[in-house]
């Protein structure tokens, strides 16, 4: 439990204080749960993020520094773009679980790029429909096309996150029957794979669109 | 008559103001009173056009004066400057092609326009209107103390845009509180946060704003809750805008006057004047068919005896327009795609800019996000208002808004091969922050230059370049032994900040990280210096024109007085008061800002002609005042 050096106030994030509003300068490198105050965890209640999102910010921004000498200003900016950074990184999904995987010790993004063959085909599948959509005449039935394939990843990409939550957890808790962490990287692999294409789609969407 | 003046001089602190400098106008309003007020001395619309008038001899004229020039003698009125901020030549060959005047390059890429053979640049001219704004605001206020601001640019303004805009501020000796977007301002001036807070839906209030000004385009989505306006996407186009409507009305123009039995001849056509005149009926034609089903396209050019009218529908505008309107649609679907939305998520639409009142825009975003926009405010007052109010909040007035915005391109470096390597990605929210390693590739390197490009091309080359910065300082080691980590910031402006630090030693402060094709310090300095002269002049024809104004007042509220007590005054006084009446009648009329010492005076000594007029007066008020009453009832 960490103390307010001001207040003594326990610290709900070590870059400000609840209680006398005061903000710290924090030489180390902290991760995104810790500059947020809460414990490591897959599963996270987005609107309870986004509020301590909000309630960091009304200390934290430079905007309600603005009477406070340059260094504090410098500490207040800094801080702000930490908790920035931070809730990029939780309110997504991926990010989080992926972020997590190599805390716990897990292979990166960049040291596992191995995928199943059988995956790969089936990307090359979507791919060679996009490609197709992308070149048809008939705008209606272009987008039709895109808007099936888009279901079909969304609800795959659905399964793939809810499945990797939970297998991430279950790591967290060191329950026995924990899965690997290499196939939890996997299954993120592939939804990368999967948000690759459905950029794509935006894209492809935008330019029917217009 | 005297006034009892309180002597607040010295301590007055520094007004806070909101300030839109627009391609066409310029505004500047304060948060007064609990509500943001666009500032407007007696007399004056408030709005000041962003135009700069070079006239032959003369002291550079700016504003309505500027832009009535700009027929009669185009070549030496400059306006839509802003459309060539932090621009270099070859980028802005499409805005040149539709002003009458001309512009070169000066030594470090920046545009300027060559005027009567002195070259000005855009921050040059935009320091102007500023200084002109600072005047109106300074005139309401009734306080020429310098001002802070926060100041507004579309909300797809890049770097080197932004950095222009806060060296025009620092040229005309504002100081910049904050650069903020003005679709963002534009929101709180709707003060949209107390509706979200009744309503209460979970997950906040989404709202668009919808910003279609004289020169751009700016979409952005925003979340509202607990009084925090999050942005959450934001997308536009910097050339686009109502100067691109009256463009298709222009090519109208020059089809049917260059077609078939042409009236006027295509060496004509090309002229900057004849250009400037049919730019100028489009516009008038433009304006006349947002209020009626027609409008007429009327081009008179006298000289090559062409009285040419045509009737415009909205039908057929609409028609020629649609392009450009669709281009706006883009946008927006790019923005609420960002956002991961779909159009029906949007709670609420904003409309901001001036070409917002043309129906077949309105019509077009009411079916786009199937509601009707919010219309309540004047289009062209909304971004000074909402900059107002966050003036108010960075000067400590209120905690009860913060704005959280993004950066509306992504940043990136130039790696081996020309290839971009995002480092901040677009709608990301800033303030933010990157930190990237490097290290020497040869013995004993001392430096290191790299390329910093915003853009979202996947070559440097299609994005902008903020300009190659050089590492100098790097302790002598062998390669590929030093650690030098490079931090990349975008601060609360959204603007770049550099700054590096070589780890295996510590070395902090030898190593420094310098832009190197952008307006240098001294040439910054010297504009400076001369904007301080010039900035003289400004301070005195505002402050000729505030004591003619007080010259006024006092001369009414002398014959008021005189009315009514002139028999109580003995002939002496009487007569020095009359003549001095006199001379603030005269000197009413004074124009040359030269005789400023003059007019001073006689002010001065008008005011203590009143002096015994005020004590008979106040005499007669305490007698009036005191009549009936016992010393006990005092």
């Amino acid at each position: 439990m960490v103390v307010c050096t001001h207040c003594n106030e326990v610290l709900a994030s070590p870059l400000a204080c609840d209680g006398c509003e005061s903000i710290f300068e924090v030489s180390s490198e902290l991760s995104p749960f810790e500059i947020f105050g809460i414990p490591i965890s897959a599963r996270l209640d987005r609107s309870s993020l986004r509020k301590k999102l909000l309630k960091l910010q009304r200390l934290l921004h430079p905007d309600f520094h603005g009477a406070a000498g340059v260094i504090m200003q410098g500490i207040a900016e800094h801080n702000t773009a930490e908790v920035n950074a931070a809730f990029e990184l939780l309110r997504d999904e991926a990010r989080r679980t992926s972020w997590i995987v190599e805390s716990l010790g897990g292979p990166s993004e960049s040291s596992e790029r191995q995928m199943p063959q059988i995956f790969l085909m089936e990307v090359m599948e979507w791919n060679e429909t996009l490609e197709e959509l992308k070149n048809l005449e008939d705008k209606a039935v272009a987008q039709s096309g895109v808007t099936d394939l888009k279901a079909e990843l969304n609800v795959q990409r659905a399964e793939l996150i809810e499945n990797t939550l939970d297998n991430v957890e279950s790591n967290l808790k060191q329950e026995g029957n924990a899965p690997p962490l290499t196939g939890i990287r996997h299954e993120l692999n592939a939804v990368r794979y999967i948000d690759r294409a459905l950029s794509e789609i935006a894209s492809i969407e935008l330019s029917l669109a217009s | 008559m005297a006034f009892i003046e309180l002597n607040v001089l010295n301590n007055e602190p520094t007004p806070v103001v909101g300030i839109d400098l627009g391609t066409t106008n310029s505004l500047v309003a304060r948060y007064v009173d609990g509500r943001p007020v666009i500032l407007k001395p007696p007399g004056h619309p408030g709005s000041v056009p962003s135009a700069v008038y070079f006239a032959e001899g003369e002291e550079p004229r700016v504003g309505n004066d500027a832009r009535n020039h700009a027929i009669a003698d185009p070549g030496n009125a400059i306006f839509s400057f802003k459309r060539f901020m932090g621009r270099g030549l070859s980028e802005v060959t499409s805005d040149l092609s539709s002003v009458p005047f001309d512009a070169t390059e000066n030594e470090h890429g920046v545009v300027t326009f060559d005027v009567r053979g002195t070259k000005y640049t855009p921050q040059e001219l935009s320091a102007r209107v500023l200084r002109q704004v600072a005047a109106v605001a300074g005139e309401a206020i009734g306080s020429h103390a310098p001002l802070s601001a926060v100041i507004t640019v579309p909300a797809y303004f890049d770097d080197a845009q932004r950095a222009a805009t806060r060296d025009a501020a620092r040229l005309a000796g504002i100081e910049v509180a904050r650069i903020i977007n003005e679709p963002t301002a534009a929101s709180l001036a709707y003060g949209l946060d107390q509706k979200a807070a009744n309503e209460g839906k979970e997950g906040g209030h989404t709202i668009a704003v919808y910003d279609f000004g004289g020169g751009t385009f700016d979409v952005s989505i925003l979340l509202i809750e607990d009084g925090v306006f999050r942005v959450l996407a934001t997308n536009g186009d910097t050339h686009l805008g109502g100067d691109d409507l009256d463009r298709v009305l222009v090519e109208l123009a020059l089809k049917e006057l260059t077609g078939k039995d042409p009236l006027l001849s295509a060496e004509d056509a090309a002229d900057a004047t004849v250009r400037q005149a049919i730019r100028l009926a489009a516009e008038k034609c433009k304006i006349e068919l947002t209020n009626n089903p027609a409008g007429e396209l009327h081009v008179q050019l006298p000289e090559l005896d062409v009285h040419w009218r045509r009737q415009v529908t909205r039908e057929e505008f609409e028609h020629l327009a649609k392009d450009v309107l669709m281009r706006t649609l883009t946008c927006c679907r790019s923005a609420i795609s960002d956002a991961d939305l779909v159009a029906s998520d949007i709670d609420e639409v904003v409309l901001v800019g001036g070409s917002t009142r043309i129906p077949a825009v309105r019509t077009l975003v009411e079916s786009f996000f199937g509601q009707k926009p919010h219309t309540e405010l004047n289009p062209d007052e909304v971004v000074a208002l909402g900059a107002s109010i966050q003036a108010h909040v960075l000067a400590g007035g209120t905690r009860d808004i913060l704005l959280m915005d993004v950066t509306p391109l992504s940043l990136g470096m130039e790696t081996m091969g020309g290839a971009t390597s995002k480092v901040i990605l677009r709608n990301s929210p800033i303030p933010c922050q990157h930190t990237e390693g490097f290290t020497t590739y040869a013995d004993n390197q001392s430096g290191i230059e790299f390329n910093i490009v915003q853009g979202e091309r996947e070559l440097a080359k299609d994005c902008r370049s903020l300009g190659r910065f050089k590492l100098t300082g790097i302790p002598a080691m062998p390669a590929g032994m030093p650690k030098v980590a490079v931090r990349f910031a975008l601060d609360a402006n959204g603007m770049l900040i550099v700054t590096a630090k070589e780890e295996t030693t510590g070395n902090v402060s030898e190593i420094t990280v310098e832009p190197m094709n952008s307006l240098s310090d001294e040439d910054l300095e010297g504009m400076l210096m001369e904007s301080f002269e010039n900035a003289k002049e400004d301070f005195d024809a505002s402050r000729l024109a505030g004591l003619i104004t007080e010259l006024g007042t006092m001369l009414q509220a002398s014959e008021r007085g005189l009315s009514n007590a002139e028999d109580k005054l003995d002939p002496e006084t009487l007569d020095e008061l009359e003549e001095a009446m006199q001379a603030a009648r005269r000197a009413r009329d004074v124009k040359d800002v030269a005789r400023l010492k003059e007019v001073e005076a006689v002010r001065d000594a008008f005011e203590l002609a009143t002096l015994p007029l005020a004590a008979v007066l106040m005499d007669a008020v305490a007698k009036t005042a005191l009549s009936g009453k016992s010393l006990d009832d005092i």
